[in-house]
Parts: structure tokens; sequence; C-alpha cells
């Protein structure tokens, strides 16, 4: 009687030490995400639909306020995340600081996102027919930043489509934060504002600005290039390949769901983004979520904004697309 | 004054020594004088070059140089920035000196206007009690909020640009000068006061005589503690509401990784800030304190 009580115990003790590590068996991944913000939507959709859970994944977010993206892929760099999505620039800018350095680059971009195409509104004062009516006007033009992911493409469009540089034409731009974009069109401190969604469809729907312009519509060029980048660490990624390809495979099927049925997420998408419904379904059309980045998109992407920030000096000329910048290996195909 | 400054010069030893007179040094003074000043540069350089070793080797051995420049790369890049040769692709629009002397500008604009409003009003506050009962209340209940939370309603009152930065600087240091203008004003000794009523001091002789003088160490204090705070705030302020001034330099070298930049900004705005407060309160502390031989007891 004695024994076998002793051997209850073990086995009792046993399985209470077994149980949270059958629990925990889900891998951890340390995600950054933009919130609220509409770039990052997916991997809401992820979360709600249980993609993560599918593929053996325990999540856990880390939320950084739209303009921080900076400080997203700090702590990414640092360790401190595994995976972080947001912005784009910023990525390859720092690995080209490592890389001026003597260092290899830490960082690779994994996929990428267009979820809310750069868009150009302007003031209802502003009504021109074609933009080079307006190139030569002293246009204050907000951007979240000067270094905003916005300004890089607008700048890599003239480039590309209108053979010009930022310098050649008369517009000032000005750094902004996006929720200041809106009361700045409205009393007329700016001109107008390139940033993506919903900041657009708020100026359109309070009719304080116009769209005048959007990447998505082909205003800007043929096939824009994506936006929102994710990124990892290059020793993540070596040490944890299964893990990448797992976390990317579950974006992979939130893909699919946002593809299926687009209008059973506007609620969704909303509350993500701190937007009111309304807002979101007006601009849906103008966004699209899904996460996933081809070779050929990659390189788009480099020759329409990474060569332009090379020769602005942003980017050491030593940088190249691949392997520096892009690993798009971990994707599901 | 030092108590081996011997040797008066004649109008002292004729009894018409004047306030504000400058005593002549002995040999032995000048030299005990000579002594302290080499002895205080080697401690004050001893002390910088520690800080320096330090640093080059936390930044060295720790293999940081990507978020800790070694100093020497660091000064390097604030001499190539001020003469205009600079390491890497400039991306922050004008040069420096422009940047420095949008945030001068903005720094002083706001550090006068705090001055002009908040030292007469520490005055009258400190010495009549009946406004007193009725300003300090409310001075009181805003000196809590800081400066930096001012600056989003800043921007909806005056629009991005240099309005929104004065205000913030404003804001931000009308509170010391307050405060120490008005404990000044408070604390006058009172026989300082009816002595010179005595002498048929009143209105603008008794301030001007009594009331200001007696007052100025403290307004010093708070003149100098104003500029420091002045530069602090600036920054804060051009690098939310600003496309120009070392703030927005500082901003901008962070969404582009580049610690040398940021590390170059920050050791700027010491050398302009050391450089203003010496200028600017040294030499107002020399024509009052130091001249009318005033200090804090």
């Amino acid at each position: 009687m004695k024994n076998v009580s002793r051997r209850t115990v073990l086995l009792t003790a046993s399985a209470f030490v077994a149980a949270p590590r059958i629990a925990q068996a889900a891998d951890t991944v340390r995600f950054g995400v933009l919130h609220p913000n509409l770039t990052t939507v997916i991997h809401a959709i992820a979360k709600k639909i249980g993609t993560y859970e599918k593929h053996g994944l325990n999540v856990i977010e880390t939320k950084f306020k739209s303009g921080q993206t900076v400080e997203g892929v700090e702590q990414l760099w640092r360790g401190r995340l595994d995976f972080y999505m947001g912005g784009a620039p910023e990525v390859p800018r720092l690995n080209s600081r490592l890389i001026e350095g003597g260092r290899p680059a830490p960082l690779a971009v994994v996929s990428g996102a267009n979820p809310g195409h750069t868009s150009l509104v302007l003031s209802a004062k502003l009504q021109p027919k074609v933009i080079d009516e307006i190139l030569q006007q002293p246009l204050r033009i907000a951007v979240s930043s000067l270094s905003s992911v916005h300004l890089a493409f607008f700048r890599g469009y003239l480039r590309t489509e209108k053979k010009l540089e930022l310098d050649g034409i008369k517009w000032r731009f000005m750094g902004i934060e996006a929720a200041n974009m809106l009361p700045a069109l409205l009393t007329g401190q700016i001109d107008g504002f390139l940033h993506s969604e919903p900041t657009t469809t708020l100026a359109i729907l309070n009719k304080s600005g116009h769209l005048f312009m959007q990447a998505a519509r082909g205003d800007m060029g043929p096939n824009p290039p994506p936006a929102t980048l994710m990124s990892s660490r290059r020793d993540y990624l070596a040490q944890n390949p299964d893990i990448a390809k797992r976390f990317l495979r579950a974006i992979a099927d939130a893909n699919q769901a946002y593809a299926r049925a687009p209008a059973d997420m506007t609620a969704l998408i909303a509350e993500w983004s701190g937007q009111d419904e309304k807002i979101i379904h007006a601009a849906q059309d103008r966004m699209n979520p899904t996460t996933h980045l081809t070779q050929a998109q990659a390189q788009k992407w480099w020759d329409f904004i990474g060569s332009v920030m090379v020769e602005r000096g942003e980017l050491s000329p030593k940088v190249k697309p691949f392997p520096d910048v892009f690993d798009l290996s971990f994707q599901a195909s | 004054m030092d108590a081996r400054t011997s040797q008066p010069d004649t109008a002292a030893e004729s009894g018409e020594l004047k306030v504000g007179t400058k005593l002549k040094l002995s040999a032995y003074g000048r030299a005990r004088r000579r002594q302290e000043r080499i002895r205080k540069m080697i401690r004050g350089a001893i002390g910088i070059a520690t800080v320096l070793a330090l640093w080059h080797i936390m930044a060295v051995a720790y293999d940081l140089q990507q978020i800790l420049p070694p100093p020497l790369s660091v000064a390097r890049n604030v001499f190539n920035t001020l003469t205009l040769n600079y390491e890497q692709r400039w991306l922050y629009g004008p040069n420096i000196y422009e940047h420095l002397l949008s945030s001068f500008a903005r720094a002083i604009t706001g550090f006068t206007l705090a001055a002009a409003l908040a030292i007469p009003l520490g005055l009258i506050v400190g010495r009549i009690r009946a406004v007193r009962e009725f300003v300090d209340p409310v001075i009181r209940s805003l000196y809590p909020i800081p400066g930096i939370a001012w600056i989003p309603l800043a921007i909806l009152w005056f629009g991005l640009g240099n309005t929104a930065v004065v205000f913030v600087v404003f804001i931000a240091e009308f509170f010391p000068l307050y405060f120490n203008t008005e404990a000044g004003a408070r604390n006058i000794n009172p026989v300082l006061v009816d002595a010179a009523r005595c002498y048929g001091a009143k209105g603008v002789t008794l301030l001007r005589r009594v009331i200001l003088p007696a007052s100025t160490p403290y307004i010093i204090t708070g003149l100098r503690i104003a500029l420091g705070g002045a530069w602090r705030m600036i920054v804060a302020g051009e690098m939310l509401a600003s496309q120009s001034g070392i703030g927005s330099i500082l901003m901008e070298s962070r969404y582009q990784f580049r610690a040398t930049d940021l590390m170059m900004a920050m050791i700027l705005i010491s050398i302009v800030g050391f450089i203003t407060e010496r200028l600017i309160v040294g030499t107002l502390e020399k024509k009052t304190t130091e001249r009318w031989e005033v200090k804090i007891l």
C-alpha cells in the first residue's frame, strides 16, 4: 500500500511537471506590429481565425504606435523581437549602417504588403487636372517624416515617370504626424499630404481634401512596389528556420482567408485599426492587407525606392537588394 | 572677496572706496589664484578624460560602435560638420549653421518673453501680498504641467512652426524665472527696505535701489535654470513640431540610424547651450550681482 501510494504520488507529480510542458509545446514568436494601424491587419486576421495556433505558434505581440517604426526595427535588431511588420525603409537603412561599418547585414526582409497604397491628397482649394500643373507651385505637402516611405515612393515616381528630382519641384515637404495631417489640412497649414489609409479616406469623408493620386490605381506608375515590409533577424532565421516558415505559413493562411471574403473582415479591420467601420468600408477598395512578396516585387521596391535612397546617401552603394535586404526563402510558396 | 586682497588702491585708502571697485591682488594672491585656476583646469580635464576613456572602452571592448560610437569618431563628425566637410551625405536640409541659428532664435525668443513676463510678475507677487493671494494659486496649479505636455496644444493653437516651439519654450521657462524672482523679492531682509524707506525711498526708487538688487542673485539663478531649460525644450519642441533646428536633426538622424550624427547634434546642443549661458547669464551676472556685490545668504 505504501509502495503503491508512493508510485501514485510520483506519477501525479510527473503529470504536474509534464502538463505545462505540453501546454507550452507551441513555439513562441515575438512579433512587433504597428497598432492601431491598417498596415498590420493581417496579424489581426491570423489571430482571429487561429492560424498561429494551427501552425503550433504562440505569438506574443508588441505594439508600436504609428510612426514608431524606427523603434520597432531597433527592438528587432537588439534581439527583443523575432519579427517586425511596418514601415519599409528602416530595415535597409539599418543594414546599410552595419555594412558601412564592415559588418554583415543583421536584418532580412522576409515578406511585404501594401495594405494602404501611397496617396497624394490635396486640399479642396487645389483642383489640378494633371500633376504637372502643380509641380512648380510652392505647395506645403505633409509627410509623416522626411524619411517617410511615401516620400521615398513619390521620389521614385518623379524620377521614373517624370524624370525629375525632388529638388526640381517647388514643393516643401513637412514632417507631420499622421494624426495631425487632417487638422493641418483643414486649417490651411498644409496644401496636401502623402500618406496611406485610413488618413486618405478620413480626409475624403470629412471633405478636408480630395484624393488626387493613388499608387494602387496606377497613378504613380504600373505595379507599385510594397510599402510595408515584414522583417526578421538573420541570426534568428538561421537558428529557427522551421519556426520562421511556420510563421509565414500562418500569415499565408490569413491572406487566403482575407482573399476569400474581404467584406467579412471589415469589422475586424475597424477594431484593429481603431477606425469606424464606415471608414474602413469606404477605404477597403484602396487597400489590400494580404502579405506576400515575390522576387519581382522586391526588385521593384529596390528599383523604385531603394536605388533612390542610395543616390540620396541614405543607403551605402555597397548595399545590394539580394542578399543584403531581402530573403524571401521562408515564405510559403 | 578674497581675504588676502591687500594693498587697496588710493581711493580705498582715502576712504572713498565705492561699491564695485575692484581691489588689486598682491603678487601672492595672483599666484595663488593662478594656481587655483590651473588646479581646477587639471581636475576638470582629468574628469572629462576619464569619461571619454570609459566611453571609448565601452564602445570598443563591448563592440557597441553602432549604438555608442567612440568619442573620436563623434569628435571628428562634429569637426567635419562644423567645417561643412561632411563625412557622409548630409540628409538634414540646410547646413548646420542654419539649423543652429533657427534653434538659437527660437530659444532666445521664448526665453526673453518668459523673462519679460516672469521677472516683473515675480517681483510684484513677491512684494505685494494681495497680488500674491490672487496670482499664486493660478501659477502653482499650472506649474506641475510639464513643458512637453503643451506641445500638442501649441501645435493646435499656433500650427507647426516657430510660434508653437517658441510658445513651448516660453511656458516651460516662465516658471523657474517666476519662482526664483518671487522668492528673491519675498525674502528681502525687511531691515533693508525699512532703512531705504527711512531715507525716503519709495515706489520706483525703492524697486531700483533695493528690491531689484537684493533679488538679483535669485533672478540670475532663475535665468541660468531657464536658459538651460530653454535648450532642453527647444530640442523637444523641434523634434515634434518643426522642420528645422537641432532637434529636427536629432529626430531625423535617429530615423537614419546614424548614431554619430545623433551624438554630434547632442554635443552641439551642449556647446551652444554652454556658450549662450556664459554670454548671456555670465554677462548679466557680472553687470549685476558681481558689481553690486550681492549674493544669496
